[in-house]
C-alpha cells in the first residue's frame, strides 16, 4: 500500500504486546496459575540497516559528499529508539565509537539501559532525561532522528531539529527519519477520529479503540464521502481493519499522525546552518512506470527541494530518510567519484534468499545486476565499487549502485577490519536480542564486518561469517 | 536545554522575497481582494447564538466589533456603516491591507471604525493596540493560512479581549475536503518561488506544471473530490486570490478538534456552524447517516465524522465565551424574537444546498412565505399565521430554510436609523465609484440587515444606471450594462462559465436586468435602492 510503516528493517514494529505503556494498565489482570508475570519488554530486536553509519556513509558518498571520516572513533547520537536495537547494534560494531540513545518515551529509554547492561555495551550512553542531550565541546559526527518528528506538534518538532542541529559538529551528519505529507496527509483525518475516541474515553486505549474501530467500520459500511471516495484511504482502512487493536494502539494512539514534507524539513534544518544532503534511503526517485514526461519534468524542477518534492508527488512516497550536513560543501566531480569508488560492498543475494529486504523489489531482469551477484557472491568478497561495473562512468555507476543497494543486491561493508572487541560485543548482543522473552517471529544476527545486522532466518552461509565478522555460536 | 542555544549562520534555502521578512510566510506580495460577506454582522451571528440554545448578543448597550485580520476591510467597513451604533476595529499586519481599509473608511466618512496595522502577537501582548474588551471577534480566511504560532496569537488574542458571552467566528480550510491538496499547495508555493515572479503571476505557471504532473501520471493523484474540484479551477483562478489560497508558507487546512481544543483555552465553547440549519437535527445532517450522528453524544465526534461523511473543505464556526444554562422559555421567547427580511428573490423550485444536503422548498410550504416576505418581515407569529397547523419548531426551522435558501437574511431589530441609512449609502457610493474604475464587489451594504447583500456585477451596472437617470426598462439597462462590459473587457459569466457568444451573453443579461428591476421594491426595504 501507498501510505506504509517505515518497513526497510528487519522487523517493521514494537510488538505492542510487550509494551509497558499497555502491561502496566490492569495489575490485576489473571496470568498463568501461580506463575509472576514475566516482566514486560520492548522487542529490541527491531533493527534499521539503513540507518547505521556504514549505510549512511554510502548514502552520503552517493550523495556528491564526504562520507564521515573512518580514522577517529565516531560520536554519534540516536534521538528516538523505536528501533532500539540499532543503537545498540552500532555500539557493538563500532566498540571505539561513543554512542547516545535518547527517547521521550521513559519505557523506551529504560529498555535502552536494560539492553546496554545486559549485553555489556560499556560505549552505549543512554540519556536518562526527559529531554535531549544538550550541545556540549565534543559534538557528534553522526545525529539520527528517528521517527519523532512525524508524531508531535510544532513546538516540540522545532525544539527536535535545534537539538539534532546544534549537537552536530562541522562536518557531521544528521539523518531524519518521517512520514510525509504527500503519503499521509489524506490518512490523518481519520488517525483524528481514532485519537479522539481514544483518547476522549476514559477507558483502557485498547476497548475505546475498539469502539472507534467499529465507528470506522460503520462508516465504511455506509460509504461515507471520505472513506469511499479516496483510494489510499480506502486500502489503509483495509489494513487497519486487519490489524491487532493492541498495534492499532501502539500505531496511531500512543504515536501521533502529524507527517512532515521534505521542504519544512530543510527550511528547519536551514534555520541551524544545516543543510540537505541527499536521500538516506536508496529507493527509487520515480516510479518503476514513469514516462519520459514524468521523468523529465521532475529532473528540471527550479531547485533542489522541488525536485525532491516533484518526486515524492510522482511516487506518493510515504516515508523519508533525509540526510543533512553542518557545514559539508559539495566536492568537485572527481573527489566525489573517488569517494564512491573506495567504497566496499558485498553481494547479498544468499541461497535460500536476501538477507535484508529489499526496499524496491525488481520488477525485470535486471542483467548489469544479475551479473554483479554472480560476481560478487563467490566466496562472499568485499568488492570496492571502483571495481564494479568496469565500463561505466562515474554517474552511471552511481546509478547502478543505489538500485543494486535499493534492492539488497549489495550491502556496503564497514571500513577497516573487524576487531576482537567487536565481535565479542556483538555475540553479546545477538544472544541478548534473541531473548524468548521476546515475541515476534524474527531473529537476527549482529554482523561487525557489515556494520550492522543480518536476519538469522534463512542462517548466514558459513562462508560469509569471516567477512560479516560473525562468532559462530 | 536551558536559554537559547548559540547556532551556526543559517544557510539557504531562504525564504522567498515575496512571503516578505515580517510577514511570517504570509503571501505579502499581492493584496488580498476585497471580500463580501452577508453573514458577519451581528444581527446573523445573534441567529446562530438562539438557534443553539445561546443568548443573542446584548443589544442593549452599543456592541464593540474586532476583525482580527481585517484584510482589505471591506468587510469590517461594512458592519461599521450598517451599525453606527457599533465601535468597530480592524488589525491587520499588512500596511497594503490597512491603507485600502483606511481608505475606505476615509472615503465613507465611517467615524465608528478603525484600522490598526499589528501582527497578531502584538494583538495578542499589547491590549493598548485595538479595543479592550469586545463582543465579538472575527477571524476570517485567516486561521488555517497562518502559522501554529500565529494561530496562538490569536487564541490568546480572543482569550485577552472577548467579554465573557461574547462571540468568536471563526472561518477556517477542513482537512476533510483538502487533505490531499496539502501537498500540492506546497508544490505550488515552492514553484513559484523557484520562479521568482510575485505569487498572482507565478501561479498560472506553477498550477501548469502540477497539472503536467498529474498528466504524466504522478501517484499523487487522484485527489479527493473536493481537491479535484479545486484543482479544476486553477485554470481560469484569479491570481490574487490564488496566491493567498495557495501560497502561504504555513497553508495547512485543520479539523474541527484542533480548532475546538485551541479555542477552548481561551474558555470559549463550540456552539456550531453559522449556516442557519447546521444545528438541525433533520437539515443538519447527511440522510443516509443521521442516525449516526443524531445518537453521537460528543459533539466534537459528531462534528468530525459530519465533516468526513461530508468531505467538508471549509468550515466557518461560531464560538462562545462561556456558555450559559438556559431554559426552554428563555429560547423560545428569543427564538420568538428572531425575524427576517426579505432580499427579493423570487420563488423557485430549484434544490437549494444547505450544509449537509441538498432539499428543495416546497410550493405549498414555502412558496406563501416568500411571498409574505416581499411586503413585511417574517418572525415565527408571522409564519405561524400562515401556516397555522405548523409547530413552533417548524416555523422556525422555516425562517431558517428561508435564509439558508437566500430569500431572507435575520434583520437588525427595528427599522434602521437615519445615520445607519446615510453610512450604507455613503459606503455603497465608494463601491459605485470603484466599479466606475473597474474593481468590482458583487454586493451592497444594507442597513436593514447589517451586512452586505449580493448582487452580481449585471444587477450592479443596472442598479447605478436607473441612480444616474436612466429608465427603469429592460432594453435600456441591457444596452448600458453591456457596453461597460465592453469598455472594461469583461465577459458575461453564468453558473461559473464565461459566455463568449454575444446572443447568448445578451440573454443572460437580460434575465438578470428583469430579475433586478423586480427586486427594486426589496432593495428599497433593505435601504439600498
Amino acid at each position: 500500500m501507498a501510505a506504509g510503516e517505515g518497513d526497510v528493517g528487519i522487523e517493521t514494529g514494537i510488538e505492542t504486546g510487550t509494551d509497558p505503556g499497555t502491561d502496566r494498565t490492569d495489575p490485576a489482570a489473571p496470568g498463568p496459575a501461580d506463575a509472576p508475570a514475566p516482566p514486560p519488554r520492548l522487542d529490541t530486536r527491531l533493527f534499521r540497516h539503513e540507518l547505521t553509519p556504514t549505510w549512511l556513509a554510502t548514502a552520503t558518498a552517493l550523495a556528491g559528499r564526504r562520507p564521515p571520516p573512518t580514522d577517529r572513533p565516531l560520536r554519534a547520537a540516536w534521538l528516538g529508539c523505536r528501533a532500539p536495537s540499532t543503537p545498540a547494534v552500532v555500539a557493538a560494531v563500532h566498540p571505539e565509537a561513543e554512542v547516545w540513545a535518547w527517547d521521550p518515551d521513559p519505557a523506551r529509554v529504560a529498555a535502552m539501559a536494560q539492553l546496554r547492561d545486559d549485553a555489556g555495551l560499556a560505549n552505549l550512553v543512554v540519556h536518562e532525561q526527559p529531554r535531549p542531550p544538550a550541545p556540549s565541546a565534543a559534538a557528534f559526527d553522526l545525529v539520527v532522528l528517528d521517527a519523532l518528528i512525524d508524531s508531535v506538534e510544532d513546538r516540540a518538532r522545532h525544539e527536535l531539529v535545534r537539538s539534532a542541529a546544534t549537537l552536530l559538529r562541522p562536518g557531521g551528519l544528521a539523518c531524519v527519519t518521517y512520514r510525509t505529507v504527500v503519503g499521509w496527509s489524506e490518512i490523518a483525518p481519520v488517525v483524528a477520529v481514532l485519537r479522539h475516541v481514544a483518547h476522549r474515553s476514559s477507558r483502557d486505549h485498547a476497548d475505546s479503540v475498539a469502539d472507534a474501530l467499529a465507528l470506522l467500520r460503520e462508516l465504511d459500511d455506509r460509504q461515507a464521502g471520505y472513506l469511499a471516495t479516496r483510494p489510499v484511504v480506502r486500502a489503509w482502512l483495509r489494513e487497519l481493519f486487519d490489524l491487532p487493536v493492541a498495534d492499532v494502539v501502539e500505531r496511531y494512539v500512543h504515536r501521533d499522525l502529524r507527517p512532515v514534507s521534505h521542504a519544512q524539513l530543510v527550511e528547519a534544518f536551514a534555520a541551524f546552518g544545516v543543510g540537505y544532503l541527499g536521500p538516506g534511503r536508496l529507493d527509487p526517485d520515480l516510479p518503476a512506470d514513469a514516462g519520459p514526461g514524468l521523468v523529465e519534468q521532475v529532473r528540471r524542477a527550479g531547485s533542489s527541494v522541488l525536485r525532491e518534492t516533484f518526486g515524492d508527488l510522482a511516487v506518493r512516497r510515504s516515508d523519508r530518510a533525509d540526510l543533512f550536513g553542518l557545514g559539508a560543501e559539495p566536492a568537485d566531480g572527481e573527489r566525489a567519484d573517488r569517494w564512491l569508488a573506495d567504497l566496499r560492498v558485498t553481494s547479498f543475494q544468499a541461497p535460500g534468499g536476501a538477507l535484508l529486504p529489499t526496499v524496491a523489489p525488481a520488477t525485470a531482469a535486471d542483467p548489469a545486476l544479475d551479473a554483479l551477484t554472480t560476481a560478487a557472491d563467490a566466496g562472499g568478497r568485499a568488492v570496492p565499487v571502483g571495481e564494479l561495473w568496469p565500463e561505466a562512468d562515474a554517474d552511471e555507476r552511481r546509478h547502478l549502485l543505489r538500485r543494486a543497494l535499493a534492492r539488497g543486491v549489495v550491502h556496503p561493508i564497514r571500513p577497516g577490519p573487524v576487531c576482537s572487541t567487536a565481535a565479542a560485543a556483538a555475540a553479546r548482543l545477538t544472544a541478548v536480542l534473541d531473548h524468548p522473552s521476546v515475541p515476534g517471529p524474527q531473529r537476527c544476527v549482529v554482523a561487525p564486518g557489515l556494520g550492522g545486522a543480518v536476519a538469522a532466518d534463512p542462517p548466514v552461509p558459513a562462508a560469509r561469517h569471516a567477512l560479516l565478522g560473525i562468532t559462530a555460536p | 536545554m536551558t536559554g537559547p542555544t548559540p547556532t551556526w549562520s543559517p544557510q539557504g534555502p531562504r525564504p522567498a522575497p515575496r512571503l516578505g521578512g515580517w510577514a511570517d510566510g504570509y503571501t505579502t506580495d499581492a493584496a488580498y481582494e476585497d471580500q463580501i460577506n452577508v453573514d458577519l454582522c451581528p444581527a446573523w451571528l445573534s441567529m446562530v447564538a438562539v438557534l443553539n440554545g445561546q443568548p443573542p448578543l446584548d443589544r442593549g448597550r452599543p456592541l464593540v466589533w474586532l476583525d482580527l485580520g481585517s484584510g482589505t476591510g471591506l468587510g469590517t467597513c461594512t458592519v461599521a456603516a450598517a451599525d453606527p451604533t457599533l465601535e468597530v476595529w480592524g488589525i491587520d499586519y499588512s500596511p497594503a491591507h490597512v491603507d485600502r481599509a483606511r481608505s475606505l473608511a476615509r472615503d465613507a466618512q465611517l467615524t465608528n471604525c478603525r484600522f490598526v496595522e499589528a501582527s497578531f502577537e502584538e494583538a495578542a501582548r499589547d491590549l493598548t493596540i485595538g479595543p479592550v474588551e469586545v463582543d465579538v471577534i472575527v477571524v476570517n480566511g485567516v486561521y488555517s493560512w497562518v502559522s501554529p504560532a500565529n494561530q496562538r496569537h490569536i487564541v490568546e488574542a480572543v482569550s485577552r479581549r472577548l467579554r465573557p458571552g461574547g462571540l468568536v467566528f471563526v472561518m477556517y480550510e477542513s482537512a476533510t475536503g483538502w487533505s490531499s491538496m496539502t501537498p500540492l499547495a506546497e508544490a505550488l508555493r515552492l514553484a513559484v518561488d523557484a520562479d521568482g515572479r510575485p505569487g498572482d503571476l507565478g501561479f498560472p505557471d506553477a498550477a501548469r506544471a502540477l497539472l503536467d504532473l498529474r498528466a504524466n501520471g504522478a501517484h499523487c493523484f487522484p485527489l479527493g473530490p473536493r481537491e479535484t474540484e479545486q484543482m479544476a479551477g486553477w485554470a481560469d483562478a484569479d491570481g490574487r486570490y490564488a496566491a493567498h489560497e495557495y501560497l502561504g508558507a504555513h497553508f495547512a487546512p485543520l479539523l474541527v478538534g484542533d480548532v475546538v481544543d485551541a479555542l477552548a483555552g481561551a474558555k470559549c465553547s463550540h456552539l456550531g456552524g453559522i449556516g442557519p440549519l447546521d444545528h438541525h437535527p433533520y437539515y443538519g445532517n447527511p440522510l443516509a447517516h443521521a442516525d449516526l450522528l443524531r445518537s453521537a453524544e460528543d459533539p466534537v465526534l459528531r462534528e468530525l465524522v459530519r465533516d468526513l461523511i461530508l468531505q467538508r473543505a471549509l468550515r466557518r464556526d461560531l464560538f462562545r465565551r462561556g456558555c450559559v444554562h438556559t431554559t426552554v422559555p428563555e429560547q423560545r421567547a428569543w427564538l420568538s424574537a428572531l425575524t427576517v427580511r426579505g432580499l427579493g428573490k423570487p420563488f423557485e423550485e430549484a434544490p437549494v444546498e444547505l450544509t449537509a444536503l441538498e432539499v428543495t422548498l416546497e410550493p405549498d410550504f414555502h412558496g406563501p412565505l416568500t411571498e409574505a416576505l416581499a411586503t413585511a418581515d417574517l418572525d415565527v407569529d408571522a409564519v405561524l399565521a400562515i401556516h397555522p397547523g405548523w409547530s413552533f419548531a417548524d416555523a422556525v426551522t422555516a425562517l431558517g430554510l428561508l435564509v439558508a435558501a437566500g430569500y431572507a437574511a435575520p434583520a437588525t431589530p427595528g427599522a434602521p436609523g437615519d445615520a445607519a441609512v446615510a453610512a450604507s449609502r455613503r459606503l455603497n457610493e465608494v463601491l459605485r465609484w470603484e466599479r466606475r474604475h473597474n474593481r468590482a464587489h458583487n454586493g451592497l451594504v444594507s442597513p436593514a440587515t447589517g451586512a452586505m447583500v449580493a448582487l452580481d456585477l449585471v444587477e450592479l451596472l443596472a442598479l447605478d444606471a436607473v441612480w444616474d437617470g436612466a429608465p427603469p426598462q429592460v432594453d435600456a439597462l441591457v444596452a448600458h450594462v453591456l457596453d461597460v462590459f465592453a469598455a472594461q473587457g469583461r465577459v458575461v459569466r453564468h453558473e461559473g462559465t464565461l459566455i463568449h457568444d454575444p446572443e447568448a451573453a445578451r440573454s443572460v443579461v437580460e434575465r438578470r436586468v428583469a430579475a433586478l428591476l423586480h427586486r427594486r421594491p426589496a432593495l428599497r426595504r433593505l435601504g439600498i435602492d
